[in-house]
């Protein structure tokens, strides 16, 4: 059997062998996958097996970032959920109690999610622009964590306007993609900006890294308010 | 403790610190428009609306509610969201694929019925017309016709069968891509007259799938038009400074462009890109009914620029 222990983030386990480190969840829906990862049962309990390639919280964890304070029954809002990777992940730590709130502007991958949450009750998928807040505000409530995995140039501004729907206390995780900024410059450059861009909007930096190798010119930055 | 008053997607709320002391839940999405209402009862006998602060209480009632309301909302917005131009993007991406497979079932053919008739393949260039005379005539007709003996082996009509229904395969894809393209123009021609009318319905249609929506389309500069589709040499150049700047990307196919001299291209290019962009806003921005004057007006404009006749 393999030996999975809980990591510092409750509700992620982690596998350490020869072959690498792989990252779990335990699987909310039972025997059903989400995209095509890989399903494994551990005395009874299933775990999905979270994609460092995939998804970016997956490639943050593999490369050890601080703890996400990311706990079973919290709110979560995820801006840029695309057709659910990730958020399946997210879904399944925060369990039957929590709520998650997937915020995409195009209809086309909105649609899988839409379906994804017809199984997992805890996923509520919205349509709608991640730059005018104002236009869903009433639909979500102030959350516990804040995803944000967008690219676009406007990134970090899009997660200054929506860090008002985070509770005092709570973290946020931003993946910035340096190739969507700017493609002339280079992206440490970017990314020296974009700490600077936080730092003026008085958000407290916790954490940062680069996603090297999973990602290319990519970057995370977890926050605290 | 102040009381408070809240209202979200499916209810109003009156509150004290984080809990709730009275609710008004909505019966449906609709009923959210009464929110005035609700909320102006709760506030004679309390105090004041709720900031930016506060806190909703996590409930597992609650929790469903979000849920329920929101896959409703967002359902209907999902019903809303397909709009003609992604009737236009399906279209032409469609005739592309089309154009991709009769090319490369026509070489199939070719290479097959060769084992039977190889004179037929040199005599005919187009493909269109190729599959139709192996659908349709037999070897021995076809002879005559072109006055040869042919040095194709002599197959069975099992054999020869299997190709004819691949040739006849390829003249009903044939005839599925004029369709398409007859719909696209049909569709286009209420959508953006003007732009159909400047840019040829094609390229209107790769400019659309281009910028995915004609929206997008309206809001880009004319030189993002000059320019789109040639993504992959405009960052080079940016990049590099060496490598030196597109002067045209989709709309090279234009026969405006296309017919050019070589050194006037980049100035044909960029005078039908302004022409565009002018056609596509007034297709975007217009009010009331629609036609193609401004679309006219603009391919005269353009002639006189260019010289041509």
């Amino acid at each position: 059997m393999k030996d999975l222990e809980e990591t510092e983030n409750p509700g992620i386990f982690i596998e350490d062998s020869k072959w690498g480190i792989k990252f779990w969840t335990k699987n909310l829906i039972k025997g059903k996958k989400v995209y095509d990862e890989k399903l494994i049962n551990d005395e009874g309990t299933e775990y999905r097996e979270w994609s460092t390639v995939k998804s970016k919280i997956g490639a943050a964890l593999a490369k050890n970032i601080c703890p996400l304070n990311l706990n079973e029954g919290d709110f979560v809002l995820y801006l840029g959920a695309a057709s659910g990777t990730t958020v399946s992940h997210v879904s399944d730590v925060i369990g039957k109690k929590g709520l998650i709130f997937g915020i995409d502007i195009a209809p086309r991958v909105l649609r899988q999610l839409y379906f994804l949450a017809h199984d997992r009750k805890n996923i509520v998928p919205i349509l709608a622009d991640c730059n005018k807040p104002e236009e869903y505000d009433y639909r979500i409530c102030k959350c516990d964590f804040l995803v944000q995995d967008i690219a676009q140039k406007a990134q970090v501004q899009i997660f200054l306007k929506n860090l008002k729907f985070l509770k005092t206390g709570g973290r946020g995780f931003l993946a910035i993609k340096a190739r969507s900024i700017d493609v002339t410059k280079s992206p440490i450059k970017i990314f020296e900006m974009v700490k600077r861009q936080l730092e003026e909007a008085e958000v407290n930096i916790v954490d940062y890294m680069d996603l090297e190798p999973y990602e290319k010119d990519h970057c995370v930055f977890v926050v605290e308010k | 403790m102040n009381k408070t008053v809240y209202t979200n997607i499916f209810g109003t709320f009156m509150l004290k610190g984080d809990k709730v002391i009275a609710k008004k839940l909505f019966k449906n999405l609709t009923d959210r428009k009464n929110k005035l209402k609700y909320e102006k009862e709760y506030l004679k006998k309390s105090v004041e609306k709720a900031d930016s602060d506060f806190v909703f209480p996590k409930d597992k009632t609650f929790n469903e509610l979000f849920y329920k309301f929101n896959m409703d909302k967002t359902k209907k917005d999902l019903i809303k969201s397909v709009r003609t131009d992604n009737l236009i993007n399906q279209a032409i991406n469609n005739i592309d694929d089309l154009n991709r497979v009769i090319n490369l079932l026509s070489k199939r053919l070719r290479e097959w019925y060769s084992l039977y008739f190889p004179e037929l393949d040199l005599k005919i260039d187009d493909n269109e017309a190729y599959a139709k005379i192996v659908s349709t005539k037999k070897r021995t007709t076809l002879e005559k016709e072109f006055g040869v003996r042919t040095i194709g082996s002599d197959l069975s009509t099992e054999d020869v069968n299997q190709m004819k229904s691949l040739a006849k395969e390829i003249s009903n894809l044939i005839k599925l891509r004029e369709e398409e393209k007859n719909y696209i123009e049909e569709i286009m021609s209420y959508h953006c007259p003007n732009l159909m009318e400047v840019a040829t319905t094609t390229i209107a249609a790769e400019l659309i799938e281009h910028a995915h929506t004609l929206e997008n389309l309206a809001e880009m500069t004319s030189s993002t038009i000059q320019l789109l589709g040639a993504e992959k040499a405009l960052f080079r150049h940016l990049k590099n400074k060496r490598a030196r700047c597109p002067k045209h990307g989709i709309i090279i196919n234009h026969p405006f462009v296309g017919t050019a001299k070589h050194k006037d291209k980049g100035k044909a290019a960029r005078h039908l890109a302004s022409a565009i962009s002018i056609a596509t806003k007034v297709d975007f921005f217009h009010e009331g009914t629609l036609d193609n004057k401004q679309g006219k007006l603009l391919v005269a404009k353009l002639k006189k620029q260019l010289n041509i006749k």
